[in-house]
């Protein structure tokens, strides 16, 4: 058995598993994908994490209906019904939900979570710039947190169980990097794009330490493996939140002869680039890396940093498009792509595909035609 | 072909020929000085607000007069400072002042909030300042802030110019930033962020969370001194000051206003016409003087016809609350109106126990975040509900319409669930309906005016089988 057949293995089994620890009196903690919420920090408090990141399916977006106006991001929107509807184990388990709310439609998630239902709820907010009071709000909303959870789970989280975690964590980050690293530029990956972030999606509930074994092996693997170069066109994915069940584009470029070789997300991936010093203070530490050092997402201004980072990646990453996929009303991203695309055309000459999805079972052809003039389009750049 | 005009809105002939080069050039730009728009703005004034009222005269002089220097804001000054709802109007009222006590050679205001008041009250050509707005970066149909998609379109048509800074709304929704960040990279000018979080605890208001108003104050410093070393004017604790004197001036008299509404039976004016005292507490302008004036006018005249018996809906109608003023257009209040409901109070005109209470803090800038964060329509859904079932207590309300903005994430997630509550809490009937506040085809008056008659009708019939009871 290889390793992701392992890995299947294991999450086929992982929610029934997680009832049975939730029943013998473990509590758990759900947080929202954002990439705002450092783990670590529940583990030390000696609570079992749990990212609830499901998404891409529309029956849960329909059931929202009851809750929510219809204008709000499709991923948020469709939380509350995973919730309501029940059939998402995941979303059953909480004992508590911890929300960093970082823009109005993240908001909107803690709202429902806290008007809808019984769940208990803790959100902090995050900054939409990088100044030094900035971070310093993000550094005391983490403090904050803390406390928060002592209280909670009852324990004490001191700085060197902290740290403790931190360099966990530090080891599975530095596997996904190098996992990642395996990707060459432009050159065919020696992992999809979409296996990648089936991983990260993992990573958000499964058993640390099974799942940590199973990315040592995975990473060896994919170290022996040899891959055979194709000629598929090399794509960049950007996306608003790339959710746990949401593969619909990966599937189609699958079909239609491309290839995403690198990703950017919002939400839906663990935040993997940097490592957390564990020098000094560790909040001050788990700020710097979780909000400093971490790519802001388009609602962030100024946008610059984000945008720059994109167009270096490109470049970086050898790609011959780059595919903007976010989810309707998702306002940030929608504004933001009207001037990125302008300037993306006009410093590189990329093709740029912007597409939206309601999780609407109806919108494969439509994404279909246009992923497949945007993989002629770069097959024509070419010749 | 404009005196008329001017004349329903305020102005003396000897003002009209006085300013008749600049309000010329203005409505040149806005595409308006020609005859058919004239006497287009002529019936659209008319319709929105009972203009035999002194007192909305005098307002809607305060109005065009700001709309007339906020056009030509480029032309008579060397630098233009544009800030953008929402908004904290002590501090623009401040940054005007300073900038006057400089030489007036900056401009300060709120452009687009006058803009979209008069092109949609007043002239009714705002669509195609919207359908602009829809080709630069908010397409239509994917839930854009319209207030914005006008902005962006005013400065692109050249109908206001635009700006050396502005200061943008990054505390309590995002499109506004958004928005402000899109056009800064197209129109190459400086925008100064009032930012803030929206992660009060659920339950924790009328609480304060420190560490949010510290942080959003911040904000409110670095703008300012963005301002400082733009356009050389120190904004001082003295004219803070005096913008807050002038704050609270207002909110007296839109206080007296709401009351005096909210106890009369039958209601006394159209809470249409309340649309322009509204407006100028939310919206700063350069003359405070007139628009303290046009208020005051205004609570005589209601007076006045409380102590005629003087009504616009029938003696012991029901009495509903309408959650959403639909800024660039009355028709909506008209309709509820005309339906013979009483609108005892409206959208967030009154100020609940809880917003007044006294200040802790001693800096104006503090002073300024707190303010922003005592009202509970811009904290979060728990404060909001909070809010309109107080609202429903103190006006003994027969029912609720809760009508929110097409586009409105930080308004849209709550009245749905303060729709539940107040049937709960007060057994009243509750209709929640999509509206807009600055597009008026966002939504369908006849569409809206079906439903509302049968509501009106369930409304009225509860009322008369809770007397019977």
């Amino acid at each position: 058995m290889d390793a992701m057949e392992k890995l299947s293995d294991h999450l086929t089994k992982r929610r029934p598993e997680l009832r049975q620890i939730k029943k013998s009196g473990q509590k758990i903690i759900g947080y929202t994908p954002g990439g705002y919420l450092p783990a670590e920090m529940l583990y030390a408090a000696g609570a079992l994490p749990l990212c609830l990141a499901r998404g891409g399916d529309p029956e849960p977006v329909a059931e929202s209906t009851a809750y929510l106006p219809r204008f709000i991001d499709t991923f948020c929107r469709c939380q509350i019904g995973y919730r309501v509807m029940g059939e998402e184990v995941l979303y059953q388990l909480p004992d508590l939900i911890v929300v960093p709310v970082n823009d109005v439609n993240e908001r909107a998630i803690a709202d429902c979570w806290n008007y809808y239902t019984d769940m208990e709820t803790f959100r902090y907010g995050v900054p939409h710039n990088k100044r030094q009071d900035a971070l310093d709000y993000y550094a005391g909303s983490l403090r904050l947190l803390r406390k928060k959870l002592e209280s909670f789970m009852g324990t004490t989280i001191d700085d060197d169980k902290l740290k403790e975690e931190i360099k966990t964590q530090n080891r599975m980050r530095e596997l996904f990097r190098n996992i990642s690293y395996l990707r060459q530029p432009g050159k065919t990956p020696a992992i999809s794009a979409q296996d990648f972030i089936k991983l990260h999606h993992a990573s958000f509930y499964a058993d640390r330490a099974t799942f940590m074994v199973i990315l040592e092996e995975l990473y060896e693997e994919l170290k022996q493996k040899q891959v055979e170069e194709n000629d598929k066109p090399k794509v960049m994915l950007t996306a608003s939140t790339l959710a746990m069940g949401d593969y619909k584009i990966f599937n189609i470029m699958d079909e239609i002869g491309g290839e995403f070789i690198f990703e950017e997300a919002a939400e839906g991936l663990m935040p993997y680039a940097h490592d957390v010093s564990l020098e000094g203070d560790p909040i001050l530490a788990l700020a710097d890396t979780f909000f400093m050092k971490r790519i802001p997402p388009a609602w962030f201004r100024p946008a610059r940093e984000r945008v720059d980072y994109l167009l270096n990646t490109v470049k970086e990453k050898k790609v011959e498009g780059l595919l903007w996929y976010q989810l309707l009303y998702r306002d940030g991203y929608d504004i933001q792509s009207y001037s990125f695309e302008k300037e993306l055309v006009r410093t590189t000459g990329l093709p740029f595909l912007k597409l939206e999805s309601d999780y609407d079972t109806s919108e494969r052809g439509q994404f279909k035609t246009r992923m497949e003039t945007f993989v002629e389009i770069m097959k024509q750049r070419r010749q | 072909m404009y005196t008329n005009l001017f004349k329903i809105c305020g102005y003396t002939d000897e003002e009209i020929e006085k300013q008749r080069p600049r309000i010329e050039k203005a409505l040149d730009r806005m595409g308006v000085l020609n005859e058919a728009a004239i006497k287009h703005a002529e019936k659209t004034v008319q319709s929105n607000y009972d203009v035999e009222l002194l007192s909305v005269q005098k307002l809607l002089w305060v109005f065009m007069a700001s709309c007339v220097d906020a056009v030509l804001a480029r032309d008579e000054h060397d630098y233009v400072i544009n800030c953008n709802w929402p908004f904290p109007v002590q501090m623009t009222l401040a940054m005007i002042d300073a900038a006057k006590a400089d030489g007036g050679k900056t401009w300060v205001g709120m452009p687009v909030q006058i803009f979209w008041m008069v092109g949609g009250t007043v002239f009714d050509i705002l669509t195609p300042v919207l359908e602009r707005g829809e080709l630069i970066g908010q397409p239509v149909g994917k839930a854009h802030c319209s207030q914005y998609q006008i902005y962006t379109g005013a400065i692109d048509m050249g109908i206001l110019p635009k700006p050396d800074l502005g200061i943008g709304s990054g505390w309590f929704c995002d499109q506004a930033a958004e928005t402000e960040e899109m056009m800064s990279e197209l129109y190459g000018f400086e925008i100064a962020y009032l930012d803030g979080l929206n992660d009060w605890a659920w339950g924790a208001w009328p609480e304060l969370d420190e560490r949010a108003v510290r942080y959003s104050s911040n904000t409110i410093r670095l703008a300012l001194q963005r301002v400082r070393e733009i356009c050389g004017f120190e904004t001082t604790e003295e004219q803070l000051k005096a913008g807050f004197k002038y704050v609270a001036k207002w909110l007296y008299g839109m206080q007296n206003i709401t009351r005096m509404i909210g106890a009369a039976d039958p209601q006394p004016i159209s809470q249409a016409n309340v649309n322009l005292p509204y407006g100028l507490w939310a919206i700063a302008t350069a003359y405070p003087d007139q628009a303290v004036d046009g208020l005051s006018t205004m609570v005589r005249e209601i007076k006045r016809k409380i102590d005629a018996g003087e009504g616009v809906v029938p003696k012991g109608a029901p009495r509903v609350y309408l959650a959403l003023r639909t800024n660039v257009d009355t028709a909506p209040i008209r309709m509820v109106e005309e339906l013979g409901l009483c609108l005892p109070t409206v959208f967030v005109d009154w100020l609940c126990p809880q917003e007044l209470t006294k200040s802790t803090y001693t800096d104006m800038v503090d002073r300024i975040a707190e303010g922003l964060y005592r009202r509970p329509q811009l904290c979060d859904a728990y404060a909001a509900i909070e809010y309109w079932k107080a609202v429903c207590r103190d006006f003994d309300i027969d029912a609720v319409i809760m009508s929110f903005a097409y586009n409105c994430r930080p308004w849209g997630v709550n009245p749905i669930m303060a729709k539940l509550d107040i049937q709960k809490e007060f057994g009243i009937p509750a209709i929640v309906l999509e509206t807009d506040g600055y597009d008026t085809r966002n939504y369908s008056a006849e569409q809206l005016r079906t439903r509302l008659e049968s509501f009106a009708e369930v409304v009225k019939m509860n009322k008369e089988m809770k007397a019977a009871a």
